[in-house]
This record gives structure tokens, C-alpha cells and sequence, in this order.
């Protein structure tokens, strides 16, 4: 099982963690990586390309950051690319353990310094009171690492006071013995002063690790409270630690608010002390204000992001949590008390006061205003992103943004969305293209421009011409945007299926995206696409497989004469088809020509009136799908559920396509043709039962034929291996005994003895 | 937000429909059941989960008990969040066992895997395992001697059960056939536009089958493809089950679940 969204929290105890859907996993081209960079690097680096309300909320918050300024440091830069790289690593196991380099550490030294005291084992996890299947880390890897480095320094410092620093090391001892159940308390001390002093910290600790926070609590205060003490400042952040993990322990079914609020005024004060633990403090502060007062943990977070912290990387963790709240609508006017995270809701498109009614424009109106109050280019960004029309006054300021500029890219994307479509705007965005390719900006960027230069194509060929794109990635449903390198993989032995003789959804493959393939599936009449494919420049695999799209559908329209213009590219393609299509063409009779036809679509279980959007058809032109992707069925394509886990986000209403934009050139002619033709097309329904309908009355009509049994055959081959096959299981036994019946010594007879042969 | 409208699938059709799926082409439907257990288990994922209204009479729980990272070594995450749930609820505990890059089959990872799914197993209150894995074809030897040493050590009346892709369950012999476990979960969500392209043959999985409550198209296929007698019904939901999902679920019926991202 995989998980839907992945939860990040700040902190130790409740560390939601992604669980996995089930596969199988189909592979989903991705051209434009629209939720974060596909490349970090280079997105830190500036080149954000086309920055919009669709990246994940800490690419929003790192691209303001860049748009605005201050530039991002060297450390930011490096502690989110490390960031970055452990979260694409799948061999780190996320953490429920303490790491075990803070076990070793504070193994090692504590072997060093008191060899004499014996070896004792190290738990750290407890089941949380009353709960039974769930359990929490008690003690984390900074305990362990800390108490290693306390005691390097006691050891420093009291070098001569051997079994002082034994005591020290049994105190700690009894204090780790509460990690995963009750243990000892440490014995108390009367000298000297530094033993002292740390033994009340290790009684502290030791009721924190027994879950008895009240006590805890106290003996944190009196160190807190002690001046004379090291341990000061430490005390003081442990008693909000005592707080926070009360807060989320004490109750059955949610944290304890009132004591997240004590805990984060405990924080809020130790933050406001300055000091070595006001960083930790912050985040702890973060944690619980999330839970409690989600719009002031977004506006501080926020506001750090927008200048250099060397915690940035937490702060957008923190950050993204926010948007997981249910609360969101309801708090982001407090929200939006930070400019970053102001203009991340504005790009989002979120109202800018939900409680209010709407006016039209207010996202736009809003971001204009605070462009023009700022002067921000990140607002001018957001502002001709929403801009409803074109607006000369943003117009001139977007003129003025210099190519050296990272919103440079934004801002020409949507100059040119504003322009008309036609020869004019489509030649624009080709030397836009041109020139985003020699800055080296992302494929996805340049994919992106690709497609905005389709829709302003002014006829068919052009179109065309800009439909086939490189996908960046892929998503196999399993781990998430991929190279096609990684996401397609063949076990060992195995060949790539192929599609034209060529391999199928390989590095470097050039597909159609769902728009263009169901403008070509749907909205395009034969007459046009014929021309098309004879014309088309495309890849060799891609044109192929139009050409099979149109050709079939040809065939069901029964037009042989458009049909046959396209059989010298289906051989060309596939040559082992040339007898089946050779047979259609040279029929002499309308009913013969029907039979040879059904034979040709039944030959190969790639055949289908629709070219794929996306990824190609897996099993390439031979192989039958163990899924069932063999033929069509009713849909003809139209149906893709599986924006579901692609990049393209949840899916609205999987029963409906999402809106396409039609291409300007299309009249209505072209249109009322394509609808004839789609209303021609939608009764012939699920492929199995159109072959077992079509064949059975053939057979019937022509009973003496030789070509009955392979017909008979072919159909009942469909009928087991084809989609929404409990429609056509009737039609399936009538197959199946009009072949045992009369054509019992066939070679299809003898392939499929019983009704649910295994076909092999 | 959430779609309250419920699916007019009656979810209850383990223990009221007559045979509706198990037509030509569906193994067996007596080869493999759940003896015991109610007709809806939910799956529980490590989300914080409150199923303190659901009816153990209609409703059951498989809740994620811990995560198997198996590379050069095994690591183990056990469940953090909170699950509630009625004292009377029939449970089991789901082990979802993740092959790492640096994944090693060896006498060492089959034990250690296999002492981690132990872990799960004396949990209180449980009845059984379920074992998630995703197995390659290269780790399917891998899984199979975590299993049999998994059945050999297992409480006494604990069950084993696995999750399995609808591939494995899509012919007689597949290779989950001779896997020492009671029964097979096969998993009919987010198969794409491959949902309800297919039929089960393999007997280990006739006794149960797993839908999403997001996916109305695939619930209806899966139960047809799936023989009703005594098949459990597996019920996963994208985000933590609500109160009314739950309410849904105690009258019989699936909750169809349309909340999503933001």
C-alpha cells in the first residue's frame, strides 16, 4: 500500500509516516512536473521556470524566496539539497529507532570513561498508556548523543575523579533504564557540586523518561530556577519538553491543547532568553503552535523562510504541515500576516478572506495591489498569473524584467498566454522555446511552452508538428516522479516490448499528452487524419501508432478507401501484419471485406481505434496485456483513472475527462464530422463483445466459410483476454460451442478445449 | 471536501447476496475464507485512527502494526499513531515489509524479517497477521521462507494471511499457490484503467478481496470478480475513517470517499 499524501511533523512523538496503495503500477508519462522542481539544484540556483499555484507548498515558499530575496546562502542551499537526497533515499528507513551512531556514541564513551561499570542494554520505545497496538520513541538519538557529549566534557574537566565519573555513568544508566519501561531512579549524591548538579538533571530526566511529568516538571524548574547551576538554560527548555509530551500522551484520542498552550509559552520564553537551546526551542514552539495556533506558526514560518535561517529546511517542513490542517481556511487571513505566505495562497488561488463573498478578479486585484504596494516582482509574477486579461500597466512592468531575472521565464510565459492564438503568437513561443533550450532551462519548462505553443497553433499541421513531447519523468505509481530510466525496469533475461520494432516508453521516447490525444481521439474526423498520418514527420513509433488509431477506425467505420491510403505505414511499422491488412484491401465484396477486417483487428491485441495518451501500450504491438490492456473497450480511451497518482493530482471526477482547450483552427464543419464519426463509433461498445456479436453473425450468414473456425477462434481469444468481459460471456459460449459443433478438428478447437482454457 | 452520499453497493453482500461473481473464470469460492471474521475488515494505515463507533458485529480492523525496512539489514518502525477502537473489535496486524535498494536475501534478513513479523504477532487482542509485501519476482523466495518460518512459530489460532496483487491472484497456479498462508487479499484499488480487467482464479484469494472507498468503479468490479461466500471484505480509505464513514459502514453499506488533497 502506498500513501496518498505523506504527513511530516516536527517532532518525536507523532510521526505520521506514508503508507503504500496497492499495484499493480502502470507507468504515467509525466511531461510537466508541475508539484516541485525536477531538478533542485538548478531550482535553487534560480532557475524556477514558470512558477505556479501548483508546486507543493515548500517549492512556493523557496521560489518568493527566490524571486525576492535575499538570494539563498551556501548552507540553505546545501542543507535542503541533503534534505532533499535523504528523502529520496529508500534505504533510510524513517525514523522510529534512535539513530544507532548516538547508541555507539554513547557506548563508546561511556566504555572510555568507566570501563569498570558494567554493559547494560539500551530500549527506547514505549507503548503510549491505554493504547495496545501503537507505541512511541521514548528515547531519541539526541539523548544518547548529548549524554555521550556530557560526558566527554565531565571527563575533561574531572579527569582525575574516576569514580565520580563512574557514578555519573550508573546516574546515566538508570536514567537510559526508563527508555522502554519502568527502570531505576538514579541515586542520589552529596558531593561534589558538578555531581550534584547533574544527578538532579538525571532525576529529571529519568521521571520525563517514566512518563511522570509532574515531578519531571518540578526538578526541570529547580534547575532552571538554580543560578549557580550549567544547567540552566537546559532545565528551562525541558520543562516545555515535559509540557509537550504530556500534551501528547495524556489524553486517549487527541494532544491535550491546554498543555500544548503551556508548553509553547515554556518555548516562547526560552526563544525570547536567546541562548543555545532558543533554536530547538523555536522548533518545539513550531510544533506545538501547528497544532494549537496554526496561522501564527505559518506567519513566523514565513517570515523566517523569507530571510536566511539555517533552519530553512525544517521551517518548510513545518511549513507544509500547516497546509494538512483542516483549520486551513479558516485561519490563512492570519496566515497571510507573512508576505511569503501571502503570496503563496495568492498563487494557490485561495480566497483572500473565506469569510467574505468572493468578488470576481479578487486574487488578481489582490496581487496587483500588493505588487504595486511592494513592488515585489514575485507579486507581478502572481499578479499575471491571475490576470483575467491583458493589463498594460503589468504589461510594461513585465517588459522590464530583465532575462538575468528568475522570474524572467515566469513573466514571458504569461506574456505570451495573453497573446491570441495564431501564427504570430505560436511563432513567439518557438523562439521562446528556442531560447529557453540554450539557457538550459528544465525540459519541463521547455515542455511547457511547447504545449502553450500548440494551443496558439494556427492550423492542423502545426499542431501537429508541436504535439509530440519528451516526457521528464514518469510515475509508476509506486515511487513517485522518476526518470523513465528508473520508473521502466526489465528483468533480467527480458526484452522491452516493442511498438514498431522499436522499444516502448523508453528514455528519450516522444508521446502525446492527454490533451492532443484526445483531440486527435475525439475531435478530429478522418478526412483531416488520414493526411495527417501520410504527412505526419512524427517519430517512427508515434506515427505508427496514429496511423493504427486511424486505420482502425477506418475499419469500424467501414471506409475501406481511407483505410487502405494508410497500409503501406502499418507495414512499414509492423510487417508480420501485411498478410491481415493485405487480405482487407484486396476483398472483392462488402461482407468478405467485413470478415478479413475482423481479422485484422483481432490479430494483434495492441489494435485500437485511439492512440494512448501518455505511456505507450506496455506490452508493446504483440504481447497480450495480463491486464487486460487488449483491444478497447466502450471508453475508447476517454476513460484514464489513473490521474489518480499521477503528477497531475487527484482526480475530480474520474467518470469525466478534465476540460481541454480546443485548437482555434478546428471549425465547426471539422467538428460535426468528428461527432458523426464519434456516435458511429460509440455503438460498437467493448471490443470482446463487438468481435463476438460480429463474428457469430458472420458464421451464421456464411456457415460454409473457410476462414470460420480462425474467426471463431480470434473471437473467443478476445472474449478471454479483452475488457468487461462478464458482458460478453454469453457471446463467449456460443463461440465456443459453435466451434466444438461444427468446426471440432480445428486447430482452435484444439487450442481451446474448455471454455476457460488458459490461453499460454 | 467529503462526499457524504453512500454507494448503493450494499458492502453486506458477504453474508446476504447470492452468488453474483462467481461465474466462469472465479476460483473456487469455499478454497480460502476468514473464518471468524466480520464481513468488513478496514484497513488502518499509521494515520491516527478513531473506530471507537464502528460495529465489531459488521466491522473488523487490519491496522498497520509495524513497517519492515529489509536492505543489508532489517529495520523495524512499529506504529506511532493512535488507533481506538471498541474492546470487542475482531483485529489483526498488518506488516508491511519494504524491500530496500540495498535489499539482501540471506539467511540472516529471512530470519530477521521473519522475528519482525513475530514481534506483531503477540500483540494483544489480535487474531491473526497479514503480511504487505509487494514482492519482485526476485524476492519471491525471499518471502516465502519469511512465511513458513512466519506459520511455524505463530501463536496458536493466530491466522496468516498476505496482501496480494490482483496479478498474482489472476491465474490457478500462480506462484502465491503453494505460499504457507490461509488466505490472500487480493488489493482492486488503483489499478488504473486496468480496474476490473480481470478475474480470480487462484483459490488463496477467493475468500477475500480489498477496495478503496475512492473508487466506486473498482469496488462493484472487485466484488463481481470475487466469489461472495464467505469473502471478507477489505476496505481501505485514503485519508483517517470518519464517523459517518463508520455509520455507513455499521448499516452495510460502503462509504464512497471523495475527499482528496488540497
Amino acid at each position: 500500500m502506498r500513501g496518498l499524501k505523506s504527513a511530516i511533523i516536527v517532532a518525536a512523538l507523532a510521526l505520521a509516516i506514508p503508507g503504500n496503495s496497492c499495484g499493480p503500477f502502470f507507468t504515467e508519462m509525466i511531461f510537466v512536473q508541475q508539484s516541485a522542481p525536477s531538478n533542485l539544484k538548478d531550482f535553487l540556483d534560480g532557475h524556477i521556470g514558470v512558477v505556479q499555484g501548483a508546486l507543493e507548498p515548500r517549492y512556493l515558499a523557496l521560489a518568493y524566496r527566490i524571486l525576492s530575496g535575499p538570494a539563498l546562502t551556501a548552507q540553505e542551499k546545501s542543507s535542503l539539497l541533503a534534505a532533499h537526497e535523504n528523502s529520496q533515499d529508500r534505504d533510510a528507513a524513517p525514523g522510529g529507532q534512535p539513530s544507532p551512531d548516538a547508541t555507539q556514541q554513547w557506548r563508546e564513551e561511556r566504555a572510555r570513561v568507566a570501563p569498570g561499570v558494567s554493559d547494560v542494554s539500551l530500549g527506547a520505545v514505549r507503548p503510549i498508556p491505554g493504547q495496545q497496538w501503537q507505541d512511541y520513541t521514548n528515547c531519541l538519538s539526541d539523548a544518547f548523543s548529548n549524554a555521550a557529549r556530557t560526558l566527554a566534557a565531565r571527563a575533561r574537566d574531572h579527569a582525575s575523579e574516576t569514580a565520580e565519573l563512574a557514578e555519573w555513568v550508573r546516574g546515566q544508566d538508570a536514567v537510559f533504564s526508563n527508555c522502554s519501561g519502568n527502570g531505576e531512579l538514579p541515586q542520589p549524591v552529596s558531593k561534589p557540586l558538578w555531581l550534584v548538579q547533574d544527578r538532579a538533571y538525571q532525576t529529571a530526566a529519568a521521571h520525563f523518561y517514566r512518563s511522570e511529568f509532574g515531578p519531571a516538571q518540578e526538578l526541570f524548574r529547580q534547575i532552571a530556577a538554580d543560578r549557580n547551576s550549567p544547567l540552566r538554560s537546559l532545565g528551562a527548555f525541558m520543562v516545555g519538553r515535559c509540557l509537550l509530551r504530556q500534551a501528547t500522551l495524556s489524553l486517549p484520542d487527541k494532544n491535550d491543547d491546554e498543555l500544548l498552550r503551556q508548553a509553547a509559552a515554556e518555548f516562547g520564553q526560552v526563544l525570547e532568553a536567546g541562548g543555545p537551546y532558543a533554536a530547538p526551542a523555536e522548533d518545539l514552539l513550531n510544533f506545538a503552535d501547528l497544532r494549537i495556533h496554526p496561522s501564527r506558526a505559518a506567519a513566523r514560518l514565513g517570515d523566517r523562510i523569507s530571510r536566511p535561517d539555517a533552519r530553512i529546511e525544517q521551517h518548510l517542513v513545518d511549513l507544509a504541515y500547516v497546509s494538512r490542517d483542516d483549520r486551513w481556511l479558516s485561519f490563512q487571513q492570519d496566515d497571510r500576516k507573512s508576505d511569503l505566505v501571502d503570496w503563496a495562497l495568492t498563487l494557490e488561488g485561495f480566497p483572500i478572506d473565506p469569510k467574505k463573498t468572493q468578488p470576481p478578479n479578487e486574487v488578481f486585484e489582490h496581487a496587483r495591489d500588493r505588487w504595486r504596494q511592494t513592488g515585489n516582482v514575485a507579486w507581478l509574477v502572481a499578479a499575471l498569473e491571475s490576470s483575467p486579461a491583458p493589463d498594460a500597466e503589468l504589461a510594461r512592468a513585465a517588459a522590464a524584467v530583465q532575462p538575468t531575472s528568475p522570474a524572467w521565464v515566469s513573466v514571458a510565459y504569461a506574456r505570451l498566454r495573453m497573446q491570441s492564438a495564431g501564427a504570430a503568437a505560436r511563432a513567439a513561443a518557438e523562439d521562446l522555446i528556442r531560447e529557453l533550450t540554450a539557457r538550459h532551462e528544465s525540459p519541463d519548462t521547455v515542455n511547457l511552452f511547447t504545449i502553450l505553443a500548440r494551443k496558439k497553433a494556427e492550423s492542423l499541421p502545426v499542431y501537429a508538428r508541436l504535439s509530440p513531447l519528451e516526457p521528464t519523468g514518469a510515475d509508476d505509481g509506486e515511487d513517485g516522479f522518476e526518470s523513465l530510466s528508473s520508473a521502466i525496469t526489465v528483468p533480467t533475461g527480458q526484452r522491452l516490448s516493442t511498438m514498431a520494432g522499436l522499444p516502448v516508453n523508453v528514455q528519450g521516447v516522444k508521446r502525446l499528452d492527454e490533451e492532443t490525444a484526445r483531440v486527435l481521439n475525439r475531435h478530429l474526423p478522418l478526412k483531416d487524419l488520414v493526411p495527417l498520418v501520410l504527412e505526419s514527420t512524427w517519430p517512427r513509433q508515434l506515427r505508427f501508432e496514429l496511423a493504427m488509431a486511424v486505420w482502425t477506425r477506418a475499419v469500424l467505420l467501414d471506409r475501406p478507401q481511407e483505410a487502405r491510403r494508410l497500409t503501406p505505414a502499418l507495414i512499414a511499422g509492423e510487417p508480420g501484419w501485411k498478410p491481415w491488412l493485405a487480405a482487407y484491401d484486396a476483398a472483392a465484396r462488402d461482407d468478405e471485406r467485413h470478415a478479413v477486417g475482423l481479422l485484422a483487428l483481432m490479430r494483434f491485441p495492441s489494435v485500437r481505434p485511439y492512440i494512448n495518451a501518455g505511456a505507450g501500450r506496455e506490452e508493446g504491438f504483440v504481447t497480450y496485456s495480463t491486464y487486460r490492456d487488449n483491444w478497447w473497450c466502450a471508453d475508447m480511451g476517454d476513460f484514464n483513472y489513473s490521474t489518480d497518482h499521477n503528477y497531475g493530482g487527484a482526480y475530480p471526477n474520474p467518470n469525466q475527462p478534465p476540460p481541454i482547450d480546443l485548437p482555434g483552427f478546428l471549425t465547426p464543419a471539422m467538428e460535426a464530422e468528428a461527432d458523426r464519426e464519434q456516435a458511429q463509433l460509440a455503438t460498437v461498445g467493448d471490443a470482446p463483445e463487438y468481435f463476438g456479436e460480429q463474428v457469430l453473425a458472420w458464421v451464421k450468414a456464411h456457415p460454409q466459410d473457410s476462414r470460420n473456425s480462425e474467426l471463431l477462434g480470434f473471437a473467443l481469444r478476445a472474449m478471454r483476454n479483452g475488457c468487461n468481459l462478464e458482458k460478453s460471456a454469453a457471446l463467449k459460449r456460443e463461440a465456443f460451442e459453435t466451434l466444438h459443433a461444427r468446426y471440432a478438428q480445428s486447430e482452435w478447437a484444439r487450442k481451446y478445449p474448455t471454455l476457460d482454457t488458459e490461453d499460454q | 471536501m467529503v462526499d457524504r452520499a453512500v454507494l448503493a453497493v450494499a458492502l453486506l453482500v458477504a453474508s446476504g447476496l447470492r452468488g453474483d461473481g462467481a461465474g466462469p473464470g472465479n476460483a473456487a469460492p469455499d478454497a480460502h475464507s476468514l473464518a471468524g471474521a466480520p464481513p468488513i475488515v478496514l484497513w488502518a494505515w499509521e494515520e491516527p485512527e478513531d473506530l471507537r463507533t464502528a460495529d465489531p458485529a459488521h466491522v473488523g480492523v487490519a491496522f498497520l502494526a509495524e513497517r519492515v525496512f529489509v536492505g543489508s539489514k532489517v529495520e523495524i518502525v512499529r506504529r506511532h499513531q493512535r488507533i481506538l477502537t471498541p474492546g470487542s473489535i475482531w483485529a489483526e496486524a498488518v506488516i508491511r515489509i519494504e524491500a530496500t535498494r540495498a535489499f539482501e536475501d540471506n539467511a540472516t534478513t529471512r530470519r530477521a524479517a521473519a522475528d519482525a513479523v513475530l514481534q506483531a504477532a503477540h500483540l494483544p487482542g489480535i487474531r491473526g497477521v497479514q503480511i504487505d509485501f509487494d514482492a519482485t519476482a526476485q524476492q519471491r523466495a525471499f518471502y516465502a521462507e519469511v512465511l513458513r518460518q512466519v506459520r511455524a512459530a505463530l501463536p496458536a489460532g493466530e491466522h496468516l494471511e498476505i496482501t496480494a496483487l490482483v496479478s498474482w491472484c489472476a491465474q490457478p497456479q500462480s506462484w502465491i499457490h503453494a505460499l504457507p498462508v490461509d488466505l490472500a487479499v487480493p488489493m482492486n484499488f488503483r489499478l488504473g484503467e486496468h480496474v476490473g480487467a480481470w478475474v480470480v482464479r487462484e483459490p488463496l484469494c477467493a475468500g477475500a478481496t480489498g477496495i478503496s472507498t475512492d473508487e466506486p468503479e473498482g469496488q462493484a468490479s472487485a466484488l463481481a470478480a470475487t466469489p461472495v461466500q464467505k469473502r471478507t471484505v477489505f476496505l481501505f480509505a485514503p485519508l483517517p475513517w470518519t464517523a459517518d464513514q463508520l455509520a455507513a459502514l455499521n448499516r452495510g453499506n460502503v462509504p464512497h470517499d471523495r475527499r482528496g488533497a488540497r
